[in-house]
């Protein structure tokens, strides 16, 4: 959950462009995580003592962590702590920012003190932060009432089943009023019964296809009856999973049947757009009152 | 011994659902045969006669627990497999109300599928007398 966190703050710190932060979401995965990083993160060593082990790197044949401790820059027990921490993923999305080039070690630096300072988390509360908390401290909606309780709950939902089914970390921002819709698609579904919601996914094509192949686990390669079907299945098992929740906190729900429109888009009432950032592209959550 | 051939009806109005489910059932040496809505499904359903019915609960021109009345009004004997997103107990008191015979959470998995099919080739089928 860090990485999201993390990620989230960037965005909205504006440190690194959304496009940047989807290009660094597709190699966090595979990234190791150097010393370093690890080093900055755990305040053992400054950016710029990591700089100069760098440079001493490339003109002595020695490691990272040798250099670091003859330099003073390490005691072992920091040094051993750190390759001890090295195999966890914690630190992915900070990696490849740097490998990428987008921050310096410095500015990495600056930002991890900075957002640990912001946000008032230690590393291991940012590990345990869960999505409805997530969701929870970045969305507003409380004009909305209970309603806006709901559209808290049903993102914290989705953002779940977005890795559970897709395979992908999401990343949420901030929630904007909406009336209109203008992407290109929009697939969504009424909840219906003690409370009325309108869910949607709106999106452009290669998001679409993209969720279709990796709900589906069909290789399509264009928008058809299949790939339309395929995301609005999606839609339909949160959509169900959420009514399940519902009922076993004794609220009867009911599902309409879902649409996947590209023109003659709905009319919103009370509607809110929530922007997600996906490995391969950005969709958009929309929650409205649903009649 | 050869494996007795299941005919099996599917019933679900998303082409995903219903081509994967098709897809599992067809390794599973079953005989399928599809419908996209709850009208159409009670007309094939006694077109075809077939040994199970896999259909889900919210779907076009009538629903899947209207669905399931009429073909239970048509051939009482009916075996009705609901498989729904939508897997609360409301539903699922509905469902067997209705006469199902079992009902499915979606996103359903291929042990489920099996146990139902492996279910129905223990008992004599009728239409194979």
């Amino acid at each position: 959950m860090f990485n999201q966190h993390f990620g989230q703050y960037l965005l909205n710190e504006k440190k690194i462009t959304s496009e940047q932060l989807v290009e660094v979401m597709e190699y966090e995965r595979s990234a190791r995580i150097k010393l370093g990083v690890l080093a900055i993160n755990a305040g053992f060593m400054t950016a710029l003592q990591v700089e100069n082990v760098h440079h001493l790197q490339r003109i002595k044949d020695k490691r990272f962590g040798e250099l670091a401790v003859e330099e003073g820059y390490l005691t072992y027990a920091q040094l051993e702590d750190l390759l001890e921490n090295q195999h966890c993923r914690h630190l992915g999305l900070s990696q490849v920012i740097v490998d990428k080039g987008y921050l310096s070690l410095a500015e990495l630096e600056e930002v991890l003190v900075k957002y640990k300072g912001d946000t008032q988390h230690t590393d291991e509360e940012l590990d345990r932060m869960d999505f409805d908390e997530a969701a929870r401290k970045l969305l507003d909606f409380s004009s909305d009432g209970a309603q806006g309780e709901v559209y808290q709950d049903y993102v914290a939902l989705l953002q779940r089943n977005i890795i559970r089914f897709l395979d992908v970390a999401p990343l949420i921002g901030k929630n904007e009023s909406v009336n209109v819709i203008t992407s290109q698609w929009l697939i969504y579904q009424r909840i219906a019964g003690e409370i009325n919601l309108f869910t949607g996914l709106a999106m452009d094509d290669a998001a679409l296809l993209e969720i279709a192949c990796k709900y589906s686990g069909e290789a399509l390669t264009e928008i058809d009856e299949l790939a339309k079907d395929s995301v609005a299945e999606f839609l339909n098992m949160v959509n169900g999973i959420f009514c399940v929740n519902a009922s076993n906190q004794g609220m009867e729900l009911d599902l309409q049947l879902q649409k996947v429109v590209n023109d003659q888009m709905p009319a919103l009432e009370k509607g809110y757009r929530i922007p997600i950032t996906l490995s391969f592209g950005k969709i958009d959550v929309i929650v409205a009152v649903g009649e | 011994m050869e494996e007795k051939k299941v005919k099996i009806l599917i019933c679900d109005d998303s082409s995903l659902i219903r081509k994967q489910l098709k897809d599992l059932l067809l390794k599973m040496n079953c005989e399928v045969i599809e419908a996209v809505n709850g009208k159409e499904v009670v007309t094939i359903y006694q077109e075809t006669r077939p040994d199970v019915v896999f259909m889900d609960i919210v779907m076009p021109e009538a629903d899947g627990l209207e669905a399931l009345k009429d073909i239970k009004a048509y051939d009482q004997g009916a075996k009705v497999v609901m498989l729904s997103s939508i897997g609360t107990s409301t539903k699922l008191i509905q469902a067997l109300k209705n006469g199902a015979m079992d009902f499915i959470q979606k996103p359903y998995t291929a042990e489920q599928i099996s146990k139902v099919i492996s279910d129905i080739r223990q008992v004599p089928i009728a239409s194979s007398l």
